[in-house]
């Protein structure tokens, strides 16, 4: 906009939680290098339950964004706040638990614990990226017009297509009906990631139409007609299917961020148990 | 020679079946006529299985006819079941053309040429008027209709929609998803309806759904086919279907050809009638929507009331209650010494006819204020009008200063500027003493003064004077505005509408009292929009100072009032007040200024024309998304359904973008809003903090949906959240069961704490509320 009225979560109240986790992790960090545990450091020790107390805590914190996402009734607070302190806060999670670690990483119920962190605050991140890259190509492939409006003017072009083919061969009219009926756009994950798919119906028929010669002027003009009509039709499919793309890839993470949280959760509760009961 | 019957009613609606029904059960002779097939024709239109409500609940019903809650189909029934048990004489399809005579000998024309006489005629014919029908040869086939009921009805027809309103181009639209549909358009383009039409419409036409044939006029009709002429010659069209929406012509003229006198030329202007509801023309009763009473029940309630006052008996009108129960407070029950003192003590209501002020009176609120107790407070959106009745008040000119104030007294009355602009209050007021106040709701103001020019010129003349006083002259003296006000003009602008042009001569200045307007050059051979005015400022300054021609095109950017002051006396005005004169200059400077920035910036105009264009200046507060931020999660959507019973009140995905900056579909909260002038139970109200929202009283007539210009408004039935989801699962999905559909719109989530949740729920900060005034005039400083 060419004022600007709204704020991104990134930047909320002035990159607020940037600034918080930035400061948090130099504070820490100096602290850790500065600490001698006396052994080698571990999470038994009284600084290592402190970093462990604050990360685990950290993490249910992030976990209680999915429950905030919900609460539409409750809640004066903006739900772009929690979010930018999700996301800062979060990348701060892997530096305190590799402090409350003291890096310490094997092959262990433990470290799976730290891996599932990692993965979510990775996935996270990468849903970061998605949600700075396609906000804009999602608007700029509708151009104003809405998905419906899209639909509408596809089948509007299925229409003159046809209507333009009657009087050409029926080998032409098969591969156009075949086009109307049996295009499709989305359906499985791979094919909403598809922006031009080779075996799309409409574009075979456009090859076939090409490539195929009549003569007499009508039936010139109708197959010229008919190239127009399907070519609108295929730069209309590109876009809509670029959009398609970009809306399933700034959700398709979550189905990734979602579970490992989960899984990040449970690894947590088992770690804490086994933690006061085995040690 | 006797009349045929006593009585002849016209009109078969809620007002005139009771009538009938009533004369019926009284054994008076009596016909009830009917240009429709059966009765009441008006809910016979009616959506299929519409649920009728019976507002105002506290209103008694008195008919024969009975009338409570329910279903278009069972009302319907038992009116028919009614009307034959009480054997009322009927003529079906036969339409009144005119009616002719006085007092004991009306002759009632009818529509195949013949006539009937009798002693007195009620008039119940509703507001909905006579659609326009097609008038050539073949106009009367199968193939041409005049309604649509349902647009799914159809499929892979060949259909052409007549005419270029809102009507045809909703039926139009619609039928497209499945058909091969033309326009006919008299004109070359669809200004005439609302821009949310006419958006839809334009990329309906761009997108090559919808195949418009402009300037052209229909000449004859065949079988399967239409004849119509264009500017490139005559064409026959085949088709399986006509469907001719040519709007309806208002039965005013009919009214006025039976020698009823209407007050004034407003659209809203109603037929003068007693409290009896006898029109001027002595004999001849209005009763219903038609006599200004838009609900059913006043509708029976009134046609049983005529036949009453007919036979020479006194009847308490059913209002008696409601207003028995307004003046209590008053520790009074004597409504008649009350509308009386109303009338002596109050002077603009001295004049106004009785059943306007007993109206008025039934949707007002008496109140008692004792010394210091606040009216309303500055800045509150609230919109009544207020008269004193007793006692007076004060506007506050400073909080801290006790002095500075204007006390109104007896008879006087305060909130006429909110009732114009549409605008916050420009003060507080409190009670200077003990006092009585009459809270009078704008819309029924509006009316008042619509219907009775004496009411409306004392109204505008005070107004000017204190607008006059407020926004331009706060120091020159009352006395010498009185003769500023009286020579200067209020003029009416309709959108689009031009108050002076670059280069005219400066002869005038206009304060604009309502609506807003656009300022803009010619930059570069093209008209560039450098700046916007709200109102409650003022206009044209330039000219007069600078004794030059007009700098500017200044043009309505909606519906504007502006009170034009001749400039000769405004320049011996600011030749007798020096601070004035300097308030003025150093507004002139700022506008160069500004102007200049502004023309620099070249384009920079370009998302002030936007928002101008899409209606944004009427705005109080808009949803904007910017779209470099959505990500489409719709979260927005998901939240406003949370909180509002299972339905979202806005349509992130439609709605006009410019670069980065998208208007979904949802309320703006207007200045003025067009959605509350038809709602028949006046439901949608503002709040003091400025958002419209609309009450439970809601009948679903879908007037408002009509009205706004934005298509914001859905009729729905909320979703039943209460049962469990076993009963939800093991009910009947029984169209029936479900509440009755009512209007439904943004309330910017007044009962909520925190505010709209749609921002809240925003995720990533994209959605965002703004008042519009703030937003542009921001534009004009940055750019
Ligand atoms: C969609 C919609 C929903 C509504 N919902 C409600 C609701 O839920 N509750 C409510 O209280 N109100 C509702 N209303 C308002 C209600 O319909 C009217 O207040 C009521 O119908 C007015 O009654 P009436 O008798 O004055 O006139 P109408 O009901 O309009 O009846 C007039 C009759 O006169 C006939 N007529 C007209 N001209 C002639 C002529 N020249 N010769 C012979 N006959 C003629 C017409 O055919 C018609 O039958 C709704 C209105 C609409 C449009
Ligand atoms: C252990 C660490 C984390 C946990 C447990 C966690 C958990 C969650 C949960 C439960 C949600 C809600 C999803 C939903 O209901 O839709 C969520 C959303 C999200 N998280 Fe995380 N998260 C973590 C770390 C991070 C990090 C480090 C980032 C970014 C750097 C991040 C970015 C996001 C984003 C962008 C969303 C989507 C917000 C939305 O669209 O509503 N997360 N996370
Ligand atoms: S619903 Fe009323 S207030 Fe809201 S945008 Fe429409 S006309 Fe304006
Ligand atoms: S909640 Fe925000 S990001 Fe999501 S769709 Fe609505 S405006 Fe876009």
């Amino acid at each position: 906009m060419e004022i600007k009225l709204s704020e991104s979560f990134l930047a909320y109240k002035g990159f607020k939680y940037l600034k918080i986790s930035v400061a948090v992790l130099i504070v820490t960090l100096i602290a850790y290098l500065a600490h001698d545990p006396g052994r080698t450091p571990n999470g038994g020790t009284w600084f290592g339950y402190t970093f462990g107390v604050i990360s685990a805590g950290l993490v249910l914190f992030l976990a209680w964004f999915g429950v905030k996402k919900r609460q539409y009734m409750s809640g004066v607070d903006l739900l772009k706040g929690w979010l930018s302190a999700h996301v800062y806060l979060g990348v701060l999670v892997i530096f305190l638990s590799l402090f409350h670690s003291g890096f310490q990483l094997g092959v262990n119920l433990h470290s799976l614990l730290w891996y599932l962190v990692l993965f979510t605050v990775l996935s996270g991140m990468y849903g970061v990226f998605c949600y700075v890259r396609y906000p804009s190509i999602l608007t700029g492939t509708r151009q104003g017009l809405t998905r419906t409006e899209i639909l509408l003017e596809l089948s509007e072009l299925d229409l003159q297509a046809r209507e333009v083919a009657m009087g050409l061969g029926d080998e032409i009219n098969t591969v156009i009906l075949r086009a109307a009926q049996g295009t499709q756009v989305g359906g499985s994950i791979r094919k909403m990631l598809e922006v031009e798919p080779k075996d799309c119906p409409t574009r075979l028929a456009l090859l076939f139409v090409d490539g195929t010669s009549v003569s007499g002027d009508e039936q010139e003009t109708a197959l010229r007609k008919l190239s127009a009509v399907l070519t609108r039709k295929a730069e209309l499919l590109r876009r809509l299917r670029t959009y398609v793309r970009a809306a399933t890839l700034v959700r398709l993470w979550l189905y990734f961020h979602i579970p490992l949280s989960i899984g990040a959760l449970v690894a947590l509760v088992a770690h804490v148990f086994a933690v006061f009961f085995y040690w | 020679m006797a009349a045929d019957y006593k009585i002849a009613i016209i009109g078969s609606g809620p007002g005139g079946l009771s009538a009938a029904g009533h004369a019926a059960e009284l054994n008076i002779s009596h016909v009830l006529i009917e240009k429709a097939a059966h009765l009441s024709d008006t809910l016979f239109k009616f959506q299929k299985g519409k649920f009728v409500m019976s507002t105002p609940d506290v209103l008694p019903l008195r008919s024969p006819m009975p009338f409570e809650a329910g279903k278009r189909e069972d009302i319907l029934g038992n009116w028919d079941d009614t009307a034959a048990a009480l054997k009322v004489n009927v003529k079906l399809s036969t339409e009144v053309i005119g009616v002719e005579g006085e007092k004991g000998n009306f002759t009632i024309k009818l529509g195949d040429g013949t006539s009937v006489t009798a002693e007195a005629v009620i008039l119940g014919i509703g507001l909905q008027g006579n659609l326009n029908k097609l008038r050539v040869p073949g106009a009367d086939l199968p193939h041409i209709q005049y309604q649509l009921d349902d647009p799914d009805e159809y499929e892979l027809e060949r259909i052409i929609v007549i005419g270029a309103g809102d009507a045809a181009i909703e039926n139009a639209v619609a039928l497209s998803v499945r058909n091969t549909v033309y326009v006919l358009n008299r004109g070359e383009d669809f200004a005439r309806a609302k821009p949310a039409n006419e958006a839809l419409i334009t990329s309906a036409i761009d997108a090559g759904r919808i195949q418009p044939i402009y300037k052209a006029n229909t000449l004859s009709a065949g079988e399967g086919t239409l004849t119509v002429e264009t500017p490139e010659g005559e064409v026959t069209i085949e088709c399986d279907r006509v469907i001719a929406r040519m709007g309806a012509s208002p039965p005013r003229k009919f009214v006025e050809s039976c020698g009823v006198v209407f007050p004034s030329d407003a659209r809203n202007a109603l037929p003068e009638c007693t409290e009896q509801y006898e029109s001027n023309v002595a004999g001849l009763y209005i009763v219903g929507a038609l006599g200004g009473y838009p609900l059913i029940k006043q509708a029976i309630n009134q046609g049983y009331e005529a036949v009453e006052y007919i036979l020479g008996n006194a009847v308490e009108p059913a209002d008696g209650p409601i207003l028995k129960s307004q003046i209590s407070i008053l520790n009074t029950d004597d409504v008649e010494g009350f509308l009386k003192r109303v009338r002596e003590s109050i002077p603009i209501f001295s004049n106004i006819n009785s059943l306007m002020l007993r109206e008025m009176m039934v949707e007002s609120t008496v109140h008692k204020f004792a010394p210091g107790d606040v009216v309303f407070e500055k800045n509150d959106y609230t919109n009544s009008f207020y008269v004193v009745l007793e006692g007076a008040v004060a506007v506050v000119l400073d909080e801290n200063d006790h002095e500075k104030r204007i006390v109104i007294g007896l008879g006087n009355y305060f909130g006429e500027m909110g009732l114009i602009s549409g605008r916050r209050r420009t003060a507080t007021i409190k009670a200077e003493s003990n006092c009585v106040l009459i809270e009078i709701p704008r819309r029924t103001m509006i009316k008042v003064r619509g219907n009775s020019p004496d009411v409306r010129q004392a109204l505008d003349q005070e107004a000017a004077i204190r607008q006059i006083q407020t926004y331009i002259a706060p120091d020159v003296p009352r006395e010498d505005l009185i003769g500023i006000a009286k020579s200067s003009e209020i003029k009416s602008f309709k959108l689009g509408e031009v108050l002076f042009n670059e280069g005219d001569e400066a002869d005038s200045l206009h304060l604009i009292r309502k609506g807003s307007v656009s300022v803009s050059k010619r930059l570069g051979g093209r008209s560039v929009v450098l700046n916007y005015v709200a109102s409650g400022n003022y206009v044209g300054e330039m000219g007069l100072v600078s004794n030059a021609p007009r700098s500017a095109t200044v043009t309505a950017a909606v519906a504007c009032e502006t009170i034009q002051i001749d400039g000769a006396v405004f320049k011996n005005l600011m030749a007798s007040n020096l601070k004035l004169k300097a308030s003025v200059e150093s507004k002139f400077k700022d506008r160069i200024t500004q102007n200049e920035r502004a023309s620099q910036a070249g384009t920079g105009g370009g998302i002030l024309q936007f928002l101008l264009e899409q209606g944004v200046s009427e705005a109080t507060d808009v949803l904007l998304i910017d779209e470099a931020l959505c990500i489409g999660c719709d979260n927005c959507e998901t939240a406003c359904a949370e909180t509002h019973e299972g339905i979202s009140r806005l349509d992130r995905e439609a709605g006009p973008t410019y670069q980065t900056m998208h208007i979904p579909t949802s309320c703006r909260h207007c200045e003025n809003p067009h959605c509350m002038t038809d709602c028949p139970p006046d439901a949608i109200k503002r709040a003091p903090s400025g958002e419209v929202f609309i009450e439970d009283s809601c009948i679903g007539c879908g007037n408002c949906a009509r009205s706004c210009p934005y298509g914001v408004i859905q009729l729905a039935s909320p979703e039943n959240k209460k049962a469990g989801i076993l009963s939800r699962l093991f009910a009947k999905s029984d169209a029936s069961e479900k509440a009755p559909k009512k209007a439904v719109k943004c309330d910017m989530c007044r009962d909520i704490e925190g505010g709209p949740s749609c921002v809240r729920a925003c995720p990533t900060g994209a959605a965002v509320r703004v008042a519009p005034q703030a937003l542009m005039q921001l534009q004009g400083k940055a750019s």
